[in-house]
């Protein structure tokens, strides 16, 4: 078995970190959905996706987070992404997802969000 | 048509229009190859224009016979339409393949006529993870050497991405079968153009704005690669060639 390229933190008890690796697409966006639904389903009502890593986007990785944002912020919660880099924060607003998802410069802006303070 | 012999193979033409005259004369020949002993029998399909159920029952016939004789079978010159009807039936896998036909006519459909002040690139990939990869990488490279505005070679990469994936999942190819690509770069303008074997589809006819909207109240997680290929692109056109091959072009201006 391949080992994942997606790693998470717990930061409360009610918010996730999930680090992303250099790429997601078809081959590891399964995996994101599953470790965002999991999450989600433990009572995480705040995911942060840290994008640092991030090379490349596909809409197998668009979708991961698309499809699981509404169960977030349904419980009161949100996905939020931080650490984007400017051509996938180009392909967001080409896609017009920058305004639709919530998107923060760097980790402590998004933990911010969260109601957490490091 | 002849029969022609090699010290272990026996090539044979089937005969284009099944009349009870051509099949015992096929027969015939047949019969007389497989006396000689070969290891496999070639059959030249390329006379196998509109396939029936009759020339179906005749190949299967064939491989009956020779299989009792403990001879392979090898089919030459396959079109698309004769792979996709073998593969519906479930009968691809019993014979052995030679899909250099099918690889060339790929090639040839996404071949650029070259222009002044182009380059280009034209390679194919088999639909693997490797081979696409690999395809990825070349393609990759080419852009490099463009020196593209960053933002511009990143959406080509996605575009091609999504196209070559698209391909893999859903147009019916098995992992052997090629997938044949060019990229041409004009001073203005990347052309990139796709060709594939398997089963007629029109993205342009599939692209869906509110997808994305509406992916996330759905819960969707899957079908944004079209939405996304129209997005990032400035135009998106498709042929169906011959009733046999998809031929996808996509264009993007840039500029330095």
């Amino acid at each position: 078995m391949v080992p994942s390229d997606l790693t998470q933190e717990i930061v409360r008890d009610d918010t996730l970190v999930i680090r992303t690796g250099t790429a997601l697409d078809n081959t590891n966006a399964h995996e994101m959905v599953d470790m965002i639904s999991s999450a989600q389903n433990k009572g995480f009502r705040f995911i942060v996706v840290d994008m640092t890593a991030l090379e490349f986007l596909s809409s197998a990785g668009v979708g991961s987070i698309l499809g699981t944002v509404e169960i977030s912020r349904e419980a009161g919660g949100d996905i939020i992404l931080c650490r984007v880099s400017e051509p996938i924060m180009h392909v967001l607003q080409v896609l017009d997802l920058a305004e639709f998802l919530t998107i923060k410069p760097d980790r402590q802006q998004a933990l911010t969000v969260c109601g957490v303070t490091e | 048509m002849p029969t022609e012999m090699t010290s272990n193979s026996a090539a044979l033409s089937l005969p284009g229009e099944l009349t009870g005259e051509a099949i015992a004369a096929f027969q015939s020949r047949l019969d007389y190859a497989l006396r000689e002993g070969p290891d496999e029998v070639v059959l030249d399909c390329s006379h196998l224009v509109h396939v029936t159920s009759k020339d179906i029952a005749l190949l299967w016939q064939v491989h009956e016979q020779c299989t009792s004789s403990g001879v392979a079978v090898r089919l030459a010159a396959m079109s698309p339409y004769l792979i996709r009807i073998l593969k519906t039936l479930d009968l691809y896998e019993y014979f052995k393949q030679d899909s250099n036909e099918v690889r060339s006519a790929l090639i040839d459909a996404v071949r650029p006529a070259g222009g002044s002040g182009e380059e280009s690139i034209v390679d194919v990939c088999s639909a693997t993870d490797e081979s696409t990869a690999g395809a990825m990488e070349a393609f990759l490279r080419f852009l490099n050497r463009l020196k593209l505005p960053q933002i511009i070679e990143f959406e080509l990469r996605t575009v091609f991405y999504e196209v070559v994936t698209n391909i893999r999942m859903h147009s019916g190819i098995s992992h052997e079968d090629p997938i044949a690509f060019s990229v041409v770069a004009s001073p203005a303008l990347i052309t990139l153009r796709f060709a594939d074997s398997g089963a007629p589809f029109d993205p342009t006819e599939h692209r869906n704005d509110d997808t994305l909207r509406t992916a996330a109240t759905d819960g969707r997680t899957r079908g944004f690669g079209i939405t996304m290929i129209h997005k990032l692109a400035d135009s998106v056109r498709y042929a169906r060639e011959g009733d046999e091959i998809n031929v996808l072009e996509i264009t993007k201006g840039w500029s330095r």
